[in-house]
């Protein structure tokens, strides 16, 4: 009994412990965005301008995501080219309904060929809340052999009743569905219950005579006669004929009821004009870009000339979504909408040198550092054992009345070791950072 | 209805013989369940995978040719073990349910529960329809060889016919941002999945298009005639698999273990 009971008790706490793991997970903070390596991320789509509608919606409420994408110039070898792609998003799976969306005003149900390397694509995304919860949203472009690329996240709750849910289409036949979400399925569940009745009728006809031993033993000694008579040949033609009558009665059933049917489309769009692209009055050279690791700075040392005619002024360092703003330039601070969220807008900011208006025809060399734990929160610092060491990003220069410049950078980077005798190479920035500490 | 009595007689069993293989049946039952209502699955899930998985990617040409000639196998193989052994001609239909019900579970649970997948997604096909003609035919024929004419070609023939009639639906034309898609191509954008781009689809492409619009009855014979090849090819996998073989244990081995020889 008491190791019956001994039993019991570690039985129990087994449970517990597995119910403790499975009830106390919080939702999953990242859902994957962070896993691809920072040459990736920071090279190849740079969303800025993203804006989610509303960060609480009801189920069936619409909202809109929209953003800007520029495809920077500097795409890594190593992953394709934007050939093919497809306007998504991510989220923790179906939770919110699609209802429409475009790449340039495109309509983006199917995918897109050719996008251009240094453009910007204006992005737009309608969705419904469907799934209640507190849900994880970005804006995505996947792009074929390299996978989704994602941009800012932002929590939108959905909230109200799943059982509410309903997307209702109407087909060009005039047939109103009610609910995309559940159509069809009694249909095809109900030909599959008649043809698992059949089934078990025909499973039941043979099951119910003793089975194995005795059957192998009748074959055995040659009295194959007993065990298919000639009733079971003629129930055996009958499975046949019905089978097939069935069958093809179904067929005719759902095409003469549907006669007018289409098939799947797989049709790649074209995106034919550009959007008006943003002005980039601004020849940049990288002279040298460090890491400092302990430190969680970035560091690039750039010469900047003026070949426009409106003065400029640095405002933001954007790239994988984080934005680095010089908080001393009003223009780059007015572009930070209060509800963005604070994750991707580090508080460290962006220090330059010297923010003096870059005037027109003037040249400078700027110092610009990005200090934040970001870097290893976003996972951006992996670099450090990347096949692919360089770093890439946005820089937005503002005229004085707020007019952006758009203007790619790219480089080499290097990383410091400040805390050099104590770190190896190969040490992940986590690692890194568990010493500086 | 059955001659229970004459083949127990035949057999030589009395009552507690009887009821023992009786017994003996239902473990054998239940292990089969148990292997083959998990192997089935998992194999079509990896053989045949998103076209069997989403209502947007049941295409007029690989959909019909991938599921039938992948899901024969395992009716094959059952239906030789079954037929040769015992003459029960169940095998087919014991692969097509242990393949049907183990899905529509996995469809309810893990996709539409647990990962919020809308069932109009995801809701299976059956492969029962083509099954009850072979397990038919091989009492029919009674050779294996004909039943791989006749019923492994009209296993891939009719899979696409039995198939689609009630999904008919699913191929309205809707008008959707002025282009038009079907019913289908509208589930699955409106539900988006973040991790499987729309152009990751493989929908009919090949040369049979050319046909025109007929490509479905090509594809459907072709899907029969490989059914036929792959119907043969595993009666005889199903027949080795099933032999009971005895390799002797080498001497060195019996005596290292204290066995003398
Ligand atoms: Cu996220």
């Amino acid at each position: 009994m008491t190791g019956f009971r001994k039993l019991t008790v570690l039985g129990l706490a087994v449970l517990a412990g597995f119910l403790a793991i499975t009830i106390d997970t919080k939702p999953a903070l990242s859902h994957g965005e962070r896993t691809q390596e920072p040459f990736f991320r920071m090279r190849s789509m740079q969303w800025y301008d993203v804006t989610w509608s509303k960060t609480s919606v009801g189920v069936n409420e619409e909202w809109e995501m929209t953003a800007k994408v520029y495809l920077m110039k500097d795409w890594p070898e190593t992953i394709n080219k934007p050939d093919l792609v497809y306007v998504s998003l991510l989220a923790p799976g179906p939770v919110f309904a699609r209802t429409e969306s475009s790449l340039n005003g495109i309509p983006a149900r199917q995918s897109f060929r050719d996008l251009k390397l240094g453009t910007v694509y204006d992005y737009q995304m309608k969705l419904v809340g469907r799934v209640p919860g507190r849900w994880h949203v970005h804006p995505e472009i996947a792009v074929a052999g390299s996978g989704p690329l994602v941009g800012p996240g932002e929590w939108v709750e959905v909230t109200g009743s799943a059982s509410d849910f309903a997307f209702p289409i109407e087909t060009m036949t005039g047939e109103k569905i009610a609910n995309l979400e559940t159509y069809g399925v009694l249909n095809i569940g109900m030909w599959h219950l008649i043809w698992l009745a059949i089934a078990a009728g025909w499973l039941l006809f043979w099951l119910l005579r003793p089975l194995l031993i005795p059957r192998f033993l009748a074959l055995q000694g040659g009295r194959e006669d007993l065990l298919v008579r000639r009733t079971d040949v003629v129930a055996g033609a009958m499975l046949v004929v019905v089978s097939l009558t069935l069958i093809f009665t179904s067929y005719y059933l759902g095409v003469s009821k549907y006669p007018n049917r289409v098939p799947l489309q797989i049709t790649v769009n074209e995106i034919e004009k550009d959007i008006e692209q943003p002005p980039d009055d601004l020849d940049i050279t990288m002279k040298r870009t460090t890491y400092d690791v302990p430190g969680r700075a970035l560091r690039m040392i750039f010469e900047a000339t003026n070949t426009g005619s409106s003065p400029l002024t640095l405002g933001e360092f954007s790239t994988s979504s984080l934005r680095f703003v010089d908080k001393k330039v009003p223009q780059a601070m007015a572009r930070v909408a209060p509800d963005y969220p604070r994750e991707w807008v580090p508080e460290g900011g962006l220090q330059v040198s010297n923010n003096a208006p870059l005037q027109p025809g003037e040249t400078r060399t700027y110092t610009v550092e990005a200090i934040d734990v970001a870097w290893e929160l976003e996972r951006l610092t992996s670099f450090l054992t990347d096949v692919d060491a360089r770093f890439g990003g946005l820089l937005f220069f503002y005229e004085p009345d707020g007019r952006r410049h758009l203007t790619e950078i790219s480089g080499p980077i290097l990383p410091v070791f400040t805390a050099g005798d104590m770190v190896s190479q190969n040490e992940t920035g986590a690692q890194v950072a568990a010493v500086s500490q | 209805m059955f001659n229970n009595k004459e083949v127990l007689e035949y057999a030589g069993f009395g009552k507690m013989a009887s009821r023992y293989s009786m017994y003996w049946d239902l473990i054998v039952v239940t292990a089969i369940i148990l292997l083959f209502g998990s192997v089935i699955p998992l194999s079509v899930m990896l053989m045949v995978g998103d076209w069997d998985f989403f209502i947007d990617w049941r295409d007029r040409q690989f959909w019909p040719l991938v599921f039938p000639i992948v899901t024969i196998w395992y009716s094959a193989a059952l239906a030789g073990i079954f037929w040769e052994n015992f003459r029960l001609p169940i095998g087919a239909t014991v692969g097509a349910v242990l393949l049907l019900l183990p899905v529509w579970l996995s469809r309810w649970g893990t996709w539409h529960l647990f990962n919020n997948y809308p069932m109009s997604m995801v809701t299976p096909t059956q492969v029962i329809s083509g099954a009850l003609i072979l397990d038919g035919c091989m009492l029919v024929f009674r050779h294996y060889v004909f039943t791989a004419i006749v019923g492994g070609f009209l296993y891939g023939f009719t899979f696409y016919f039995a198939n689609f009639g009630p999904m008919a639906g699913f191929f309205q034309p809707v008008e959707h941002q002025g282009a038009i898609a079907p019913v289908a191509d509208m589930v699955g954008y409106a539900f988006p999945r973040s991790a499987t781009p729309e152009y990751i689809r493989i929908v009919e492409r090949s040369t049979l298009r050319t046909f025109g619009d007929t490509t479905v009855f090509y594809t459907a014979s072709f899907a029969g005639y490989v059914c036929v090849l792959m119907y043969l090819i595993w009666w005889k996998i199903g027949n080795w698999f099933a032999q009971a073989t005895f390799f002797p244990n080498a001497s060195w081995i019996k005596s290292s273990v204290g066995l003398k020889d």
